[in-house]
């Protein structure tokens, strides 16, 4: 074996392999710095690499249409194999898979391990903070409602809270850059429950506490009262109420300055100068405050100076004219009740973040006060450039009622606090819209075939015993040597008895089989007349059944790549060859080997069984020859070199099955395009020859490495043969047939209808 | 008769298509013309940012194909009829079978020309869990005994 050094593996991954998961267990077999890793799958085409803001990542994913997970799964039980999706296609069965996390052993190799350590399997999607946020709020006891949008809040950026701002190092450590878009982008992870196909969102701990912060400065989880130092002398009769208070700072002529948080300004309180102030400024002075180079001016009134607001001029928000008095007097500000549009729970249990200041004193928090959260929580560990190991923990929340992942005002929407997992039967046309849009928008069946039926005649085999013609032994190689030895003996008694009886002439045969005979006992070995008083094994069945077990192949695609021409599937068989299985045959199903083995003539039959969907039988099955005769004069050495030359012959005829030229349906002839020339893999190889071979039947699949276009659905669409009404379609749709009448247009207009149609519209 | 000039924002073949700047005009349609492809003079200041028109007495929306300036003020605007979006409301009504969609009816184990791969392959092998003696056994046949 040639010493395979450590570029050249670095070399190979990046030039042979397209994308997906082969590449990472390629990587993981061989000794390689994480730094070097990310590196080679970063240049894959179809693996994506998600960072975290500040730098470090958070998973490897793939992208577009091939999302490929981790390799090697084996069939479920189902009794309907068509409603399973591809191990790579996420489709729109449960079976979602992540791809696998990399770890780092103690050496310092890199390993590759399965997904999320959870029932079912996840993604992960990316949406806003909005989204997750308001799924957090629904799991927290609060509901938010278009209300709140319409009054102006802001997941941003509201009350004087800016969402990024409120902790720039933990905020670069939860969110992504979108690069298309340049928004902020959480990362979620969405799993499915393969028993009852509910869905699960989780969210990641931190980025949880961070929203929680949010919420918790901006009033979400107010209830409604107004909380604050309220002086029990109110000289200036300045009534604080409605939101919350402002931020401002008092220009450098006057003496006091505030800081505190405020919402966002609307041009019908601030004046532009103090002429357009409703009240009156007294004696020249203006009060005059600045707030994001707007300048407030409160009036003065009854000759004093006193910063009085007349209420009854004021325009519509007198609330927050109300507050920025109060602010100026007494120098604090007021814990607002919450945004318009937030509401509680019922029985909900609401959290108490009294004394938190930093994210983690929120997440502490929520830990003390939701642990079922975080004993539901998942881990994923991803190993970092510098080999370092960072692990991110997802906690389970509610789905609120978006219309897209990037939907920036969702809404609670049928979700509570008790019942954080979604069913798709129940839950509303818009949630689901959501689930399919974060899980992927692979096509839908449009039907479910039929599963097959029945099963194979039950297999017998014959009985096969003589013994009174002839009798097998099964010796071992002492045995043998033993019995030789007496063959050959040169004691004259023993010659003498063999002048009479030529043991030679009742020697039939000797060979060896490579499938353990059936024993029925022991006796010495017996030619003709003569005992050679060697003891032996004695065959007790002519037939004997060698089980090698089963195996399951699954559709790695979850479409028309998993079968021919573009997935073919051979199958080696010991003493037989290479051999094509149809693809259509095998993919789904269970395929078991059994060799049923004459040791008398070493004949053996290989029967490939092949189960799916519950039912199945023998397929294909297969002839060859399991003995290799050893000569035992120079007659039998002969006619074994001739048979061996004959089977040689055999091979000439023997054709190349597959590829273009095998017979192909008229609907499938673009695929023969894209189907590869398959050559013969072997020739049927038995007996002697076939005792060099490998003795282990193995399967041989080829896939394609796919080519799809990002937009093709939108482009060109996917393939369709569904009658429908157009009004029930959506995005690109190409016709195939109609008929187009019952339209009040002229003839030339009526036929660029059908023609635009079946070029391809968009609805 | 009235012409609403507007832009057209979305694809030609995108049935209900956003249309933006909307302006109505009036007039007398003063010599023949087509209703599928209409060429009529305007009176505008300037309608080169047009590129879409309905005329309701037509009942039917365009595709402004030419704008030529006749002389100052005076355009000569060609039209060419949009059917999908004339006739929006009785296409989407028609029952079809579809070839190709992006959402409703997509079907992923159809053969179509859309499933591309690239020459490469990738092999995998799966082992069956055993197989037959790799040692042998001997078996002797002899007569009699």
């Amino acid at each position: 074996m040639s010493t395979i050094y450590y570029f050249d593996i670095l070399d190979a991954v990046e030039n042979y392999y397209g994308s997906g998961s082969d590449q990472w267990v390629e990587i993981a077999k061989y000794d390689i710095s994480a730094e070097n890793a990310e590196s080679i799958l970063k240049q894959v085409p179809g693996v994506k690499l998600i960072k975290n803001t500040d730098g470090s990542i958070r998973s490897w994913t793939y992208t577009a249409y091939e999302r490929k997970g981790v390799a090697g799964s084996t069939i479920p039980e189902s009794i309907n194999s068509n409603v399973q999706t591809g191990i790579a296609n996420p489709g729109n069965s449960a079976l979602v898979n992540v791809p696998a996390n990399m770890g780092k052993e103690t050496g310092g190799n890199i390993t590759m391990r399965s997904g999320m350590e959870t029932a079912g399997n996840f993604v992960m999607k990316e949406v806003v903070p909005a989204v997750a946020a308001t799924g957090l709020g629904i799991s927290l006891g609060k509901t938010i409602s278009k209300a709140a949008y319409d009054a102006g809040f802001n997941w941003l950026s509201w009350a004087g809270v800016d969402l990024e701002s409120l902790n720039p190092e933990t905020w670069g450590a939860i969110t992504s850059d979108d690069d298309s878009t340049g928004a902020k982008l959480f990362n979620m992870v969405f799993g499915i429950d393969p028993q009852t196909g509910n869905t699960q969102a989780y969210m990641d701990a931190d980025a949880a506490a961070y929203m929680a912060m949010y919420m918790q400065n901006v009033g979400f989880f107010g209830d409604g009262s107004i909380s604050g130092f309220v002086p029990a002398d109110n000289p200036y009769n300045v009534k604080p109420f409605g939101f919350s208070s402002g931020k401002f700072t008092q220009e450098p002529n006057h003496s006091r300055t505030y800081s505190v948080p405020v919402a966002s300004w609307e041009d019908g309180y601030i004046a532009a100068s103090p002429t357009n102030f409703p009240g009156t400024i007294y004696g020249g002075y203006d009060y005059a405050y600045t707030l994001n180079n707007k300048r407030v001016y409160l009036s003065a009134s009854n000759g004093a100076i006193t910063p009085t607001i007349n209420a009854g001029n004021m325009p519509a928000r007198a609330d927050r004219a109300g507050i920025y008095g109060w602010v100026m007097v007494y120098g604090n500000y007021i814990t607002p009740s919450g945004p318009t549009g937030v509401g509680t729970q019922e029985n909900a249990t609401l959290p108490d973040f009294t004394g938190c200041v930093t994210p983690a004193d929120y997440k502490q928090a929520l830990m003390e006060q939701y642990p079922d959260l975080f004993n539901n929580e998942i881990t994923q560990t991803v190993v970092q450039p510098d080999g370092t190991i960072k692990e991110y923990h997802y906690i389970p929340v509610n789905m609120p009622e978006a219309t897209s992942a990037t939907d920036t005002e969702p809404t609670t929407g049928d979700g509570t606090q008790g019942s954080p997992q979604v069913n798709p039967d129940t839950a509303t046309q818009p949630l689901i819209d959501l689930i399919t849009q974060l899980l992927g928008d692979d096509a839908t069946p449009s039907d479910i075939p039929d599963t097959g039926d029945g099963n194979t005649p039950p297999l017998i085999i014959p009985p096969g015993t003589a013994n009174a013609l002839y009798s097998i032994y099964n010796p071992t190689q002492e045995e043998l040597n033993s019995f030789g030895a007496w063959l050959w003996s040169s004691n004259f008694v023993d010659q003498l008895l063999k002048l009479f009886n030529d043991p030679m002439q009742a020697i039939i045969g000797l060979h060896k089989v490579f499938a353990a005979p059936a024993i029925s006992g022991q006796s010495n070995i017996k030619v003709g007349y003569l005992d050679s008083g060697v003891h032996s094994n004695v065959v007790g069945s002519q037939y004997t059944t060698i089980d090698c077990g089963e195996i399951s192949i699954s559709e790695y695609f979850g479409n028309v790549f998993d079968y021919d021409p573009f997935t073919c599937v051979y199958i080696y068989l010991p003493f037989i060859g290479i051999e094509k299985l149809d693809t259509g045959d095998v993919m789904r199903g269970r395929l078991r080997v059994v060799y049923h083995v004459d040791v008398l003539t070493g004949a053996c039959l290989a029967e490939i069984r092949i189960t799916r969907d519950g039912v199945g039988g023998t397929l294909y099955t297969y002839t060859g020859n399991c003995a290799v005769q050893y000569p035992i004069s120079s007659g039998s050495y002969m006619g074994i070199v001739a048979s061996m030359t004959s089977v040689a012959g055999g091979i000439v005829g023997t054709i190349a099955s597959g590829g273009a030229l095998a017979p192909v349906a008229m609907g499938s002839v673009s695929g023969v395009l894209n189907a590869h020339t398959r050559v013969q893999h072997s020739g049927g190889f038995s007996g002697n020859a076939g005792a060099m071979g490998i003795k282990t039947p193995y399967v041989i699949i080829t896939r394609p490495q796919t080519c799809l276009a990002d937009n093709f659905p939108e482009l060109d669409g996917y393939p369709a043969n569904k009658s429908t009404t157009l009004s029930l379609c959506s995005g690109f749709v190409k016709v195939k047939s109609c008929h187009v009448s019952g339209i009040p247009a002229t003839d030339e207009e009526l036929s660029e209808i059908e023609m635009l149609l079946k070029s391809g519209v968009i609805i | 008769m009235e012409i609403t000039l507007c832009v057209n924002t979305s694809e030609k073949s995108k049935i209900g298509k956003n249309l933006t700047s909307m302006n109505v005009f009036s007039g007398t349609l003063r010599e023949e013309t087509s209703i599928i492809s209409p060429v009529v003079l305007m009176e505008l200041e300037n309608p080169s940012s047009y590129n879409y028109a309905y005329i309701p007495e037509f009942g039917r929306y365009y595709f402004i194909n030419d704008i030529v300036s006749v002389r100052k003020g005076l355009w000569r605007i060609s039209m060419q009829v949009d059917v999908l979006e004339s006739f929006k409301n009785y296409i989407l009504d028609l029952g079809v079978i579809l070839s190709d969609s992006e959402n409703t009816g997509a079907e992923n184990y159809i053969s179509s020309d859309v499933w591309k791969t690239k020459v490469k392959e990738k092999t995998d092998i799966i082992n069956f869990p055993s197989g037959l003696s790799e040692t042998g056994h001997f078996i002797l046949i002899t007569a009699g005994g």
